[in-house]
């Protein structure tokens, strides 16, 4: 289950990159990536919480989610940034990502037993 | 960022350039059974390179802040930046198939990822060797008086 909530994050992530792309260029996202990247965080997040209520994880792979749960509330604030249809701050972005990134790895770590 | 007066990002860019070069190499060689150790060589080029490049896409993210958002070289710079990504998770992928419980992913499988990445990885650095040699980021600052 956390494979597949890693593979989710991954393509996400790209989608993410997609839109920083835009926001670095200061130009306004396309709506349906942003909506897309929204989609598969939620999907993987949801998917880490219902292997953590069925199967258990691993206290690396709870991190993990803390983290990533912190990535999407920094989401939210720049989700609510767009829907203003204003162009969102860069470091908001580099914080948003660094943050998801972090979550990424560690959940990676934990998937793959190096935590 | 920059070390020694010099910019940190092309020093590192070499290292996961040659360790995932290595990787390619043994996949192939490895999907091929021609070298007994090549599986081990693959994965532990593949890793080191992984942690290679993040470190090199850490100080590239830092390289953005000195190019104008609305100029030609940040619209190369952004796809470079995508180009890398998706070498970044074509090899994590490989890496992953191939560290798999009971390796149950056929070295094809595995080589194939890893050569996409590889196919990427050279579209990616065209892109970043324009951003230098075209657009001159982190040149033109470097050589004022």
């Amino acid at each position: 289950m956390l494979t597949y909530a890693l593979i989710i994050f991954a393509i996400g992530a790209l989608g993410g990159l997609y839109l920083a792309s835009h926001v670095l260029r200061e130009k306004l996202a396309p709506w349906p990536v942003s909506l897309l990247h929204a989609a598969l965080g939620a999907i993987g997040l949801l998917l880490v919480i219902y292997a953590a209520l069925t199967h258990g994880i691993s206290h690396a792979a709870l991190t993990a989610l803390i983290i990533l749960i912190v990535a999407a509330l920094g989401g939210f604030y720049l989700a609510s940034i767009h829907l203003r249809s204003a162009i969102a701050p860069k470091p908001v972005v580099f914080v948003h990502a660094g943050v998801a990134i972090i979550g990424f790895l560690t959940l990676l770590g934990a998937v793959t037993g190096i935590f | 960022m920059r070390f020694l007066g010099h910019p940190v990002h092309p020093m590192l860019v070499h290292f996961p350039i040659v360790l995932w070069t290595i990787a390619v190499i043994a996949y192939v060689a490895n999907a091929a059974g021609m070298i007994e150790a090549a599986d081990e060589i693959a994965e532990y080029s593949n890793g080191a390179g992984l942690i290679m490049a993040l470190l090199a896409m850490t100080a590239g993210g830092f390289e953005l802040r000195t190019i104008d958002s609305r100029s030609e070289a940040m619209r190369v710079a952004t796809s470079h930046m995508m180009f890398m990504a998706v070498v970044w998770f074509c090899f994590l992928a490989a890496l992953l198939l191939q560290v798999s419980p009971g390796r149950s992913a056929s070295p094809l499988v595995v080589a194939s990822c890893a050569i996409a990445g590889f196919l990427l990885m050279i579209a990616g650095a065209r892109l970043g060797g324009r951003l230098v040699y075209d657009f001159g980021v982190a040149v033109k600052s470097q050589s004022k008086p």
